[in-house]
């Protein structure tokens, strides 16, 4: 319930449809980059330069065929699922764990790791890729896939830390006090008690981590060297030279890269809110 | 019983332990590393060195003035960016969350250009914004009698084209923070202040603006450490030029560190980087958090 | 001295080219023939047992590697070869040297014109006296060797000019080629006249092509007389600002009389290919390697490669070189296999595919190839020594280029004047040393 909501059951009618009108118009402009890239997609690349904003003369699906055969696209595609979907999984036990101590116990040792997570999010860490490739090179992690996955729930923590621990301190403290007097152990409580009830914030986790992970380019570039684990991002990387550019397979694979995450985010939007909702504002 | 104590607490620890390592490893030891490295002369060739000091610090910003100028253009993006987020995304959310029709639809719309890679967005504008007589918006604003317009081509407007297409790509992003703290705010407040005789804007500035205060820290986190580490969408948008005009510091750490080998120099201002956003964050932090405690 | 060997080399290959052009290519039936018999023999030395995987790195794409790849896996059934990709310039550097700084070097990679960053890192097996290398004409091999270090094999001889669409000439009335900077100006204001837009430069800093027509300028005027002003660069005797200078200016009248415009740096290859091809604009900036894409774009298109023209009349250079090596890592833990890619790449059946595909020259002796015929006009300016890339001999080449392609952007923005520029380059020269 919010501001706007007061006031409509006054004013509703005429405030509400200019409002809808202006937002419409703002998401049509939004959208616009996207028109203007899928649109371009089903053309000729003669059509696509004489007449960019106009709808196909002629639909062609040339484009999208040679994209698919130049960035292997089911390789690729897989690659991307293999990697985000371990990075995600881990993510969630890995985090919610951690989050659950350092926002129930209130030690010292607590609210430092509360601040050493977050300072991960300041660390510039495509400003200190060699170091971080000595590390990877020292682990033997460069060229695996364990070795990427690690990296990112590893660089993932300090947001999804953050994330989760804001989110437990809306949790009621009673169930786990009673199981606590039952006898039950942390860990037994974080598993059976509160990683159920954090649900809401799971899914939002999922969804962000998710992304980056799907959109990951530098060290997917630096780690991934191997052709056979190429991602999805890097395979639109290689067809961008300065030689040559074939813009309309280029496009193609842009709209490739982009659906699968779309067709994820559609069925996961409305947990994005509801997540950010119950607690993590208030962290 | 204060042994008992700690045991207990351990019994909890030991939950915080593969996070705490996965983190240390992946995130702190290249940090520490890269802090070492800058007190010596490494060349990235062996590992013979000597210390030096703050000999790097020092080059770092006396040498060429090329740090100096990308930590100045990144320090102003990250000051427009979050500036513009703040004052964009909380009417934008305040208009999301109320009941106009196809709100759920709306906020899909407006999160949504969050979602594809920086490469990407940054290609696919590069394109769009394009000062040739086919680029996209140069065609659109054709039709209605203007000229073409060199958008990453100029150094003014090229800082311009990154703010904008920042804009376009994270206002929604930040907005979903504000309209989940909206939801948490109770209705009585409003019904409070409707009897006291508040009109929409009045209540807006006294109840729903310091309400705020918990997303508006986050969203200005995000968006000051989002900012300052940015990259991709500047490499792919307009490649730091035209000249070093929109050169960004990750950028500039990567092309005199690696490709011209002035590894300590690069080493030195990537701890710069981290400190400058460590010390801006905690201020912001403190500053907003004696918001907060304001007003309970 | 090593600018002369330059010209020396250039000729040789071009000699080469225009053997080969002459001998049949005309006809434009892709008759390659492979002649050499010896070449063949050396493939199959030394087989590798055991099955490894070696990396290569290249800017080239896969796809324009795979039939060469194809060819090598068939040869060389046991050696896995794993392709990375690098784009050309910052991103491929960063990739190379950050693996290298890491330890973690490819097997086998590729080298341009910073390849003196490499080869002094150490970076770079010395291959001098392997038996593939004869296979290469000794003036190329020269090219990539430093103090009797052989750092790679040579792969392609590139060059590159101003292309133009030969129907819009004719339409606008532009003879063809140009004499001197005055009948390139003449001809842009041919074009405008009928409302054709003369150039475009693909500016934008992500292709920084800005550099390449002033790069153009100084090479007629200053390199087609002065040979040893590489040298004098590297041993203090000269400055840019001093050598360049002049140069420069004349390109900067481009700018004031409106042909060099800003709006070029928001343009990127992929821009101003398109313009080109459909007839948009009358004149860009290319290479051997580009004329497969374009073509590829609007088969109809007519056009011809021609040198740039100095202020003297007659003063006529192009930007040529050796293109890239292939180079074998140091510390690589197999370099046996390593070495049989280069190996393979000394044949006819290694380069040949990759040839055809950019139009470049190839350094086999005594092989044939065919160009695509778009390139013919600029083979004697190549035959007559006057194709130049300076940048691959000056000490501090990376920092140096660098220099150079940002301050001709910042010029054409406005922020910098044309004086300030080989100033700007002889600071970088000289703080390059600083760690």
């Amino acid at each position: 319930m919010s501001i706007t909501k007061m006031h409509y059951k006054d004013k509703k009618n005429v405030l509400g449809y200019i409002l809808t009108f202006v937002v419409l118009l703002a998401v049509l402009v939004i959208c616009m980059p996207f028109y203007y890239i899928v649109v371009n997609t089903f053309k000729t690349m003669q059509d696509a330069t004489f007449h960019p904003i106009s709808l196909p003369g002629r639909i062609t699906l040339d484009n999208y065929i040679n994209a698919l055969k130049i960035m292997n696209f089911f390789r690729s595609f897989s690659n991307n699922i293999i990697i985000t979907f371990f990075t995600v999984l881990f993510s969630v036990f890995i985090c919610s764990a951690a989050a659950y101590p350092i926002a129930r116990r209130k030690t010292k040792l607590n609210s430092f790791l509360k601040f050493y997570f977050v300072s991960g999010l300041m660390v510039p860490l495509q400003a200190i890729i060699i170091p971080l490739y000595l590390v990877m090179k020292s682990m033997h992690f460069v060229n695996s896939f364990h070795g990427i996955i690690l990296l990112y729930i590893g660089t993932g923590c300090a947001f999804n830390v953050f994330l989760y621990q804001g989110f437990v301190k809306t949790i009621p403290y009673d169930i786990e006090e009673s199981a606590l007097i039952d006898g039950c152990s942390p860990i037994r409580i974080y598993w059976s008690i509160v990683l159920p009830l954090m649900q809401p914030i799971t899914a939002t986790v999922i969804v962000y981590q998710a992304m980056i992970t799907w959109n990951d380019f530098l060290s997917a570039l630096l780690f991934l060297q191997s052709s056979k684990l190429q991602t999805m991002v890097l395979a639109v990387n290689s067809n961008i030279g300065s030689f040559a550019t074939d813009w309309s397979n280029l496009i193609c694979m842009m709209v490739l890269t982009i659906l699968p995450v779309f067709i994820f985010f559609i069925f996961m939007q409305k947990y994005i809110i509801k997540g950010l909702t119950s607690g993590a504002v208030k962290g | 019983m204060k042994i008992k104590q700690i045991k207990q607490e351990l019994s909890y620890e030991i939950l915080v332990i593969p996070a705490v390592v996965l983190f240390t490893i992946f995130s702190v030891l290249p940090l520490l590393g890269g802090l070492f490295l800058s007190f010596t002369d490494w060349d990235g060739l062996s590992f013979n060195f000597k210390f030096v000091g703050i000999e790097n610090y020092i080059n770092a910003f006396t040498v060429s003035d090329v740090f100096l100028i990308s930590f100045e253009h990144t320090l102003f993006i990250a000051a427009v960016t979050t500036i513009l987020f703040t004052i964009l995304a909380i009417p934008l959310a305040v208009i999301l969350d109320s009941k106009i029709p196809f709100t759920k639809f709306f906020r899909a719309a407006f999160f949504f250009p969050s979602v594809p890679s920086a490469l990407v967005v940054g290609y696919m504008w590069s394109f769009m914004l394009s000062s040739s007589s086919y680029g996209f918006v140069n065609t659109i604003l054709g039709n209605f009698g203007i000229s073409p317009i060199n958008w990453t081509g100029d150094p003014t407007l090229a800082f311009l084209s990154i703010i904008v297409v920042q804009l376009w790509g994270w206002t929604g992003w930040h907005a979903v923070i504000y309209i989940a703290n909206l939801q948490s705010i109770p209705t009585e407040y409003y019904e409070a202040a409707k009897i006291d005789g508040a009109n929409i804007i009045q209540s807006f500035k006294y109840v729903t603006l310091p309400l705020l205060t918990p997303a508006m820290s986050m969203s200005i986190l995000f968006s000051i450490t989002g900012a300052m580490k940015i990259y991709d969408i500047v490499y792919a948008l307009t490649g730091g030029g035209p000249g070093t005009s929109t050169y960004v510091v990750v950028q500039a750490i990567l092309k005199e560190g690696i490709n011209l080998g002035k590894y300590g120099m690069a080493n030195a201002a990537s701890i710069v980087l981290f400190l400058v956003i460590l010390v801006i964050t905690l201020i912001q932090q403190k500053v907003m958090s004696r918001r907060e405690e304001g007003m309970t | 001295m090593k600018n002369s060997l330059k010209i020396i080399s250039s000729l040789c290959l071009t000699g080469a080219i225009l053997f080969s052009v002459a001998c049949g290519s005309q006809s434009n039936s892709s008759n390659t023939t492979t002649s050499s018999t010896g070449t063949q023999a050396a493939t199959s030395t030394v087989a590798v047992e055991k099955p490894t995987t070696i990396r290569l790195l290249s800017w080239w794409p896969q796809s324009q590697m795979q039939e060469s790849l194809d060819a090598f896996s068939k040869v060389n059934p046991n050696i896995t070869i794993d392709f990375q990709f690098g784009q050309t310039g910052d991103p491929y550097n960063n990739l190379a040297k950050t693996q290298f700084a890491a330890g973690e070097g490819p097997d086998v990679f590729v080298i341009g014109s910073n390849w003196k960053d490499f080869q002094k890192a150490g970076y770079t097996l010395d291959i001098a006296g392997k038996p593939f290398t004869s296979n290469f004409s000794d003036t190329a091999l020269k090219a990539t060797n430093l103090d009797g270090k052989q750092y790679g094999i040579p792969v392609d001889s590139w060059f590159s000019g101003i292309f133009i669409n030969k129907d819009l000439a004719e339409q606008a009335g532009v003879k063809l080629p140009f004499n001197s900077l005055d009948d390139f100006v003449a001809a842009c204001d041919a074009f405008k006249k009928i409302g054709v837009k003369p150039l475009g430069v693909a500016g934008g800093a992500k292709s920084q092509d800005v550099w390449r027509f002033a790069y153009c300028e100084i090479f007629s005027d200053l390199y087609n007389e002065n040979t040893t002003f590489d040298s004098d660069i590297n041993s203090g005797k000269t400055t840019f600002a001093e050598g360049w200078t002049p140069a420069l200016k004349n390109w900067y009248t481009l700018v004031d009389k409106g042909i060099y415009t800003s709006d070029m740096l928001g343009m990127d290859v992929a821009q101003v290919d398109a313009e080109f091809t459909t007839g948009k604009v009358a004149m860009t900036y290319g290479g051997n390697w580009s004329v497969d894409g374009w073509k590829k774009a609007n088969p109809k298109l007519n056009i011809t490669m021609i040198p740039w023209a100095g202020v003297k009349p007659g003063s006529t250079s192009l930007m040529a070189g050796v293109g890239m090596s292939w180079s074998v890592n140091a510390a690589s833990k197999n370099i046996d296999s390593s070495i049989k890619w280069l190996e393979f790449m000394s044949t006819p059946e290694g380069l040949l595919p990759l040839q055809k595909k950019l139009n470049c020259g190839i350094f086999l002796k005594g092989v044939k190839y065919d160009l695509a015929p778009e390139l013919n006009d600029a083979l004697t300016t190549l035959a007559d020594g006057k194709g130049f890339d300076p940048w691959a001999y000056w000490d501090n080449s990376t920092a140096v280029q660098n220099e150079g392609m940002l301050a001709l952007q910042q010029v054409l923005s406005g922020k910098m004047k044309i004086e300030d520029v080989g100033a700007a380059m002889d600071k970088a020269n000289k703080s390059a040393t600083t760690k």
